[in-house]
């Protein structure tokens, strides 16, 4: 039997921090929802997300609680033309300032947006890092994402004549 | 002695070739584990936190959002050496192909696995074939599902070199090329979209292409046949937008065709394919369209709206022309649907741009759109107005100032080029009738409101609620310009002490105004300012009333 929608959760993150949301926030989160779908009596303990922390939980609640009420992705639909359409369509304005981040931060909501399984979220930061690489050289990215070059001398010289064919564009 | 110098040279040299060799070794040893400590390095980098799973969404996006997508697919296989190792290992980065070059071409196809590919090649030029050559005698022909390519050349049409059908293509971009039927439109072809752009077309008969639903034909310097057209259109039968923007002829074929098209839903025209996509349009067997675009710079003909008259359609585009608008209201409002239109411009006569909404009141419904004439509709919540372009019609003046006049919430009236002392000559003719209108282009002096009788202008020039005049005439004598001047200075003064409440004028000349001018149009409007065009390509600059004086009176 479904909760009401006002119903508040807790939860504690891996560094002990707790917060308590209602409970529609909370399940734009795919995991969060169903292991709430699997508990049939109220719990007043704690749900424990061991691989997200508070700071990072912080910003992922704010996104959860901007986005709330909108309608979840359907795994039918997800496989979809349309949808595959609208991952490649760019990021809206609110979304866009919200992953206005740094890239650590960046990083770990992609992580805990992928632990969660909240889709939206995870396709903002995904498509944020993709758009930060679009475009560049091979020397960019290593500069932007504090990379090292590691190749052989075989496969720089097959790199750069590659490089060689993609500067006929 | 040289033996026995060579002789003990060779013990002395082993122990340092050995040690050279060591030092190599240990050269080589170190080089490993600098790559070794660099590809740990790198697993320590904030990115390689994320799983293979997400870096691969982040790679496909990556490449798929570029505008281009090889470069894209070769850097991120090019930072190191795991990131080379994913992406080699995924097809789809190297399965949208836009570097003409034949080695890539080749390489991409051989990374792309089974993946559909999608070639956009442009820039290609006639001696320059081999791109072409490689992608046309590939065994992989099959998977190309979306193909582009664009010739170079804007006079040249490239001949494709070999024939080898593009069965499985659903999306065709063609530029500049000579298009033979049987490569590119095969029997049994999968074709769902086809742009042609200034290619030259070489069919008389088309196989069916049972899956093509938009066709856009845009070639204004070839020419194309309604014979042409409706023999496309005859074969395609799940067709639902076609666009035509092309130079076509005229030729004998009066048959009417019952071409039926059940899916069909959008049509789009220019005005150079018109006259004769009006012959082709009467064999579609359509009595409904729900999207219609009409995108000119000109009128249509007649002949045109009366066909649109026969077919019942849900939504117009906005169109560019004020008359093809006017006419499409006319339709709309007698099939009872509603239609808005945000901004209209046309570049023959009459309003150049309207840039607020607004909405027709038809007094009177014509059938005959050929009569159409200002006067039949009052624009009644037009606002803003701007009259420009150095060509207008051969009398259409007379009879749409009159209906200006009568723009009862108009506000701001742009007046450029020679609307600008047309806009004058118009005025002052209405008050002064009599006066021939080359005498007034060339008074030598200016009129002035006390010395010309007051006669008041016919009821329907009001320009009620007009606050804002902006005048431009950057053509003409300086001495054409002060008479205009001092004819707007007459119709101003005339029009205040009646209902015009004007307070905003802004004069934009070549040259500066006289005091006396300055004086009298600062008299009658509530802010005035003068500009003067220094130069066509330089911005206009302020010169009353903030800064510099006028020039004085010669």
């Amino acid at each position: 039997m479904a909760a009401p929608a006002t119903q508040q959760i807790k939860i504690r993150c891996n560094d002990e921090k707790e917060f308590t949301v209602d409970r529609d926030v909370l399940e734009r989160s795919v995991l969060i929802k169903n292991m709430l779908e699997d508990v049939t009596e109220q719990q007043d303990a704690p749900i424990p997300l061991p691989n997200v922390s508070g700071p990072v939980m912080a910003k992922v609640l704010e996104y959860c609680t901007h986005h709330r009420g909108e309608p979840l992705p359907s795994a039918d639909t997800e496989q979809s033309q349309d949808e595959t359409r609208k991952r490649t369509t760019d990021i809206s304005e609110w979304d866009q300032k919200f992953i206005t981040v740094d890239q650590e931060m960046l990083f770990e909501i992609i992580l805990a947006a992928n632990y969660l399984d909240i889709k939206s979220l995870l396709d903002v930061g995904c498509k944020t890092v993709a758009n930060m690489i679009k475009g560049k050289t091979p020397e960019e990215i290593r500069k932007l994402f504090n990379i090292v070059n590691d190749f052989t001398p075989e496969e720089e010289a097959q790199i750069k004549k590659e490089n060689e064919w993609a500067e006929d564009r | 002695m040289q033996n026995s110098s060579t002789n003990s040279q060779a013990p002395l040299n082993a122990p340092l070739a050995d040690a050279r060799r060591k030092i190599d070794e240990e050269i080589q040893r170190l080089k490993v584990q600098i790559l070794a400590l660099s590809t740990a390095r790198n697993a320590l980098a904030l990115v390689s936190r994320l799983p293979t799973e997400l870096h691969i969404v982040i790679f496909s996006m990556a490449v798929e959002k570029s505008s281009s997508k090889s470069f894209t697919a070769f850097s991120l296989s090019a930072v190191s050496r795991q990131w080379r190792d994913l992406a080699l290992s995924l097809p789809q980065l190297w399965a949208s192909i836009d570097i003409p070059s034949v080695e890539w071409i080749q390489e991409s196809i051989a990374r792309s696995g089974d993946f559909p590919l999608s070639f956009s090649l442009t820039g290609l030029r006639d001696g320059v074939a081999e791109p072409l050559s490689t992608l046309f005698n590939c065994t992989h022909i099959p998977r190309i599902h979306n193909l582009a390519l664009s010739g170079h050349l804007m006079n040249t049409y490239l001949q494709i070199p070999y024939h080898s059908p593009f069965l499985s293509v659903k999306t065709l971009f063609l530029r500049s090329f000579d298009v033979e039927g049987p490569l590119f439109f095969p029997k049994g072809s999968s074709l769902e979209e086809v742009t042609l752009r200034d290619c030259i077309m070489r069919w008389n008969q088309l196989p069916s292409f049972p899956h093509l639903q938009v066709l856009s034909i845009i070639t204004p310097r070839t020419l194309i046949t309604p014979k042409k057209l409706i023999s496309v259109l005859k074969s395609t039968p799940s067709l639902q937008v076609l666009e035509t923007q092309s130079a076509m002829v005229s030729d004998n074929s009066d048959v009417i065709h019952h071409i039926k098209l059940p899916g069909f839903s959008s049509l789009a025209f220019s005005k150079e394919a018109l006259t004769c996509a009006t012959k082709v349009l009467r064999s579609l067997n359509i009595d409904k369209i729900p999207d219609i675009s009409v995108s000119s710079n000109f009128d249509f003909p007649n002949e045109f709206y009366s066909l649109l008259r026969t077919w019942r359609f849900m939504r117009a585009m906005c169109p560019s022309s004020f008359q093809t608008a006017v006419a499409l209201h006319i339709l709309a409002r007698e099939e009872k649907l509603s239609i808005k239109f945000t901004e209209i411009e046309t570049y023959t006569y009459p309003p150049r741009r309207i840039s607020s909404e607004f909405a027709f009141e038809t007094e009177r419904m014509t059938a005959q759109v050929a009569e159409f004439s200002l006067q039949y509709f009052s624009l009644t919540d037009l606002e803003e107005l701007e009259l420009s372009g150095y060509q207008y019609g051969p009398d259409p003046t007379s009879a749409w100032w009159q209906m200006l006049g009568s723009l009862e919430n108009l506000r701001t009236l742009i007046v450029r080029n020679q609307y600008a002392p047309e806009f004058v000559n118009y005025l002052i003719q209405e008050s002064e009738p009599h006066q021939p209108q080359d005498d007034i282009l060339h008074t030598p002096s200016p009129l002035t409101p006390v010395t010309r009788p007051r006669s008041p202008f016919p009821g329907y020039i009001s320009f009620k609620a007009l606050k804002t005049l902006i005048y431009e005439e950057s053509r003409g004598s300086r001495e054409a310009i002060h008479v205009h001047m001092n004819q707007l200075v007459l119709m101003l003064n005339m029009r205040i002490p009646s209902n015009l409440f004007l307070n905003n004028l802004v004069v934009i000349v070549k040259n500066p105004l006289n005091q006396t001018i300055v004086r009298e149009l600062t008299d009658m409007v509530g802010d005035f300012q003068q500009m003067v065009r220094k130069k066509a390509s330089e911005k206009a600059e302020l010169v009353y009333p903030e800064s510099s004086s006028p020039t004085s009176d010669n």
